[in-house]
This record gives C-alpha cells, sequence and structure tokens, in this order.
C-alpha cells in the first residue's frame, strides 16, 4: 500500500482520477464522432472504389492506398501542420481537435471502404437479378436487398476495425490532444508513478471489452437468417 | 395474341456466339417447354428474354411491345419507362431461388408490391397468404428461407413470382438445384398453373414432364433451334437426328 500513501502525498487519488476523466471524456469523442462519420465516408468511398467511371475509381484506389500506406501518426500531423507549409494557412491550437477528427475519419473511411467492398463484391449476383427481374430500382436494391446482407457479412471485420480505433485514438497525443493515454503519461512522469499507465490500461480495455460485446449482440440479432 | 415474339435473335459473348438467329413466339395460354443439351443456349434464350443479357442483334417484343430492336447492327432498346413497363409483364423463376434471406418468406412476396407497385401493405399480405396458401406454404409465412427446404424454398419464389400477376411466367431450370425426390412437388405446381392457363416458357431437363404438361416442346442445341412442335411430334418421333440422339439419353 505504500504506493498509495506516496501517492497521497502529492497528488490525490480523486484529482488524479478526475484528470484521467477528462482524458476519457477527450478519448471517447474521438472515437465517437470518428465512428460517426468514417462509416458513411467508408460506404462513398467504397462506391467509388467499385465506380464504373475509371477516373472516380482510380481517385478512390490512390486515396485508399495513400491512407492505408502512411502511418496514421504522419497523417495527423500533415492534417493539422499541411496548410501552413503547403498554402501559408496559419491555424491557432484550435484547430488541433478538428485535425485529429479529420485525420482519424479519412485514415478509417479508407479502411472501412474497402470491408464494404468485400461485402458488397462478395454478394451473389442472383440477388441483384431477383430484384431487377422484380422491378425494384437501383436505389432500393440496394438499400433494402444488397446492404442489410451486406452488414451480417462485414461485421465481425468491422468490429475489428472498431476495437483498434479505440486504440488509436492515443495518438491524438501528438497534437496535445490531452486524450486519456497522453494524460496517464503526464501525470506518469509527473507524480513518478505508474499507476496512471494502470488505469489507461484498464480504461482501454473495458472500452474495448464493451464494444466486443456490444457487437457481438447485434451479430446475434442478424443471426435470424444465413446467407447461403 | 403473342406474349413473346423473338425475331432473329443473336447473342454472343466476345467471339462466342451462344444464340444464333432464333426467332421464337409464345401465345397467350401456352406451356412452352425448351430442352437440350448443356451450353445448348436455352437458359441463355430465358435471360435474354428477362433482359438479365443484352442481346447482340433481332429484335424482341413483349405483349406487343418493342423491347429491343436492331437497326444498322446495332441493338437498340427501349426507354427505361417502356422496359420497366415491359418488365412487369414477365415473373422469372430461377434455378437458385434467389430468395432474399433476410426477409422472411411472407416479406419476400409482399416487397416488390409494396416498394414496386406502391400496393398498401394489407392488401400485398393479403395476396401474400392466398399464394402461400395454394403453394401449401400457408403454415410457414413467418419463417425465413433458411429454414426451408430446397422445394419449399422455390415454392416461395414462384409464389414471390406470381404475385406481381405477370402474364407470362419463366422457368429457369426450376428443378436442377432440387433433389430428386423433391422435384414431384414444383412440377406438380406448375402443372397445377398450366391448367390456371398461366402462360409459361420452361427451361428443363425434364423430359416426361415436358411430355406431360407443355403444349410445345422446343429443341436447342448450339444455339440454334433444331426443332419444335408437339411433345409427341419432339419427344416421341423426333424428325432430327441431333434431336433423336439427345433423347436416347433419357429412356423414359
Amino acid at each position: 500500500m505504500d504506493i498509495f500513501i506516496e501517492l497521497a502525498k502529492k497528488m490525490s487519488m480523486t484529482t488524479m482520477l478526475e484528470q484521467l476523466g477528462e482524458g476519457m471524456i477527450k478519448s471517447l469523442s474521438i472515437f465517437g464522432i470518428t465512428l460517426v462519420l468514417s462509416l458513411p465516408l467508408g460506404l462513398l468511398v467504397s462506391f467509388g472504389r467499385m465506380s464504373k467511371n475509371p477516373v472516380i475509381r482510380w481517385i478512390a484506389k490512390i486515396y485508399i492506398s495513400v491512407m492505408r500506406g502512411t502511418p496514421l501518426m504522419l497523417q495527423l500531423l500533415v492534417v493539422r501542420y499541411g496548410p501552413w507549409f503547403l498554402f501559408g494557412i496559419r491555424l491557432t491550437s484550435d484547430y488541433n481537435f478538428p485535425a485529429v477528427i479529420i485525420a482519424f475519419t479519412i485514415n478509417y473511411a479508407a479502411y472501412f471502404a474497402e470491408i464494404y467492398r468485400s461485402g458488397i463484391e462478395s454478394m451473389p449476383i442472383g440477388q441483384y437479378e431477383a430484384a431487377k427481374v422484380l422491378g425494384f430500382n437501383r436505389f432500393d436494391t440496394f438499400t433494402r436487398i444488397i446492404f442489410p446482407q451486406v452488414v451480417k457479412r462485414i461485421l465481425p471485420s468491422v468490429t475489428n476495425e472498431i476495437i483498434t480505433l479505440v486504440k488509436d485514438t492515443s495518438l491524438a497525443y501528438v497534437l496535445s490532444e490531452l486524450e486519456m493515454f497522453s494524460l496517464a503519461k503526464q501525470i506518469a512522469s509527473s507524480q513518478t508513478s505508474f499507476m496512471p499507465y494502470l488505469f489507461a490500461g484498464l480504461f482501454y480495455y473495458v472500452f474495448n471489452y464493451i464494444i466486443a460485446f456490444v457487437m457481438e449482440r447485434v451479430e446475434k440479432s442478424l443471426s435470424y437468417y444465413e446467407i447461403k | 395474341m403473342k406474349l413473346l415474339e423473338i425475331k432473329n435473335l443473336s447473342k454472343s459473348y466476345g467471339e462466342l456466339q451462344v444464340l444464333k438467329d432464333i426467332t421464337f413466339d409464345v401465345s397467350e395460354g401456352e406451356v412452352v417447354a425448351i430442352i437440350g443439351p448443356s451450353g445448348s443456349g436455352k437458359s441463355t434464350l430465358l435471360r435474354c428474354a428477362t433482359m438479365l443479357e443484352k442481346i447482340s442483334g433481332g429484335e424482341i417484343y413483349c405483349k406487343g411491345e418493342k423491347m429491343a430492336e436492331t437497326v444498322g447492327g446495332a441493338v437498340r432498346y427501349a426507354n427505361k419507362a417502356s422496359l420497366k413497363k415491359i418488365r412487369s409483364y414477365f415473373g422469372l423463376v430461377f434455378q437458385n431461388f434467389n430468395l432474399f434471406p433476410h426477409m422472411s418468406v411472407q416479406r419476400n412476396v409482399t416487397e416488390a408490391l409494396t416498394v414496386n407497385k406502391k400496393v398498401p401493405k394489407a392488401e400485398a399480405v393479403k395476396t401474400a397468404q392466398k399464394l402461400l396458401i395454394k403453394m401449401g406454404l400457408g403454415d410457414k409465412a413467418e419463417s425465413y428461407p433458411c429454414q426451408l427446404s430446397g422445394g419449399q424454398q422455390q415454392r416461395v419464389s414462384i409464389a414471390r413470382a406470381l404475385a406481381l400477376n405477370p402474364d407470362i411466367l419463366y422457368f429457369d431450370e426450376p428443378t436442377s438445384a432440387l433433389d430428386p425426390e423433391i422435384t414431384g412437388e414444383i412440377l406438380k405446381v406448375i402443372k397445377e398453373l398450366a391448367a390456371e392457363k398461366m402462360t409459361m416458357v420452361i427451361v428443363t431437363h425434364e423430359i416426361s414432364f415436358a411430355r406431360n404438361v407443355a403444349d410445345r416442346v422446343v429443341f436447342m442445341d448450339g444455339g440454334v433451334i433444331v426443332e419444335q412442335g408437339r411433345p409427341e411430334e419432339v419427344i416421341d418421333n423426333p424428325s432430327s437426328p441431333r434431336t433423336k440422339a439427345f433423347l436416347s439419353h433419357f429412356s423414359n
């Protein structure tokens, strides 16, 4: 129990948890906003990637290639400081958080796009043919017949990606965004204590545990039917 | 009245010509069986008639309305609105059923009615229930396709096609994906429809069934119609040596 006595001397446990709590909220916001934006953007990119128009297809292909082929940390820096180095646009630190969201969103959209594509391309052609003969237009065919089945197919890959996103939120520290991990690091060094790291680790683990649990529930809710 | 008229239809995939100068029509109330070896082009013919394949040459009319024609060597399809209308004249039953697995049996039948034909839901459900009872599936409305046997799934897909009240119903090898002992239940349904004077074109390998139910049998081989006529002529008394050779594989 020495460690707690030691801590009490410097920073009280409550203060530490309060500070970490703020980091937690920041991590959760990065996670939530990125997810809400990148899932639809990814679908849009996957349409581009599968477009009949070769120009659109190639733009999407290059976009995905760059986003997957370079480190997310570098992308964060480019989004934050690119406007200054490329166009001389000076942005204040107010731009840090939006920059984090933009970088995360465009990065994750690329991964989601490929997941959507794998799901859409694995759909049997017979589903499209049946829809066509029954008179469904393209929009209804996709929204009513194809997409619901795609969701079921891609759910496990999406879960993987979401869990990675939770852990990736810690990269926001390069833009001085005080999320869970950077705060833990800060407190740990100022207090010469390992406890903040343990809390941070616990936070990520519990968070991902909940996600895995929820996604399993969603998968189960779609198990009422089978896809050949 | 001619419900389907095909004139000089050709279909090629690159160099490979799978249909050569096919002329073929179907009158109202007629049941036509198309038989022939694999790769003879019989399924492709059906897929051209249902617009799942684009033709390479020739003309197609459905209920007297022009679906596609060839002018100066170029195939021209009718405009989108006309094609949409023409599409409502026919239904197609697939070899692999192609039911929507995420929808209940009932929803498989009602979905096109409510979404595409704007039929009120209650009315669509009524139609579906009537058809499902007719198909012997009255108790399966809430089931999902994966819970049904192949024969039951195929009967759902027939109900789904009938729900849109087509003038002509096409069957693309409706029993080929089924166990032999289940084949009979589908053939029985088709026979019942024939008794109701439903116009049907059936691509099939069931020769004895074709003889029983069809008004006309068409024998195809190598992308052409080799011979056609009443079943007792084509099946029992074929004039072409190719038909004879093909039928000799089926010893009743």
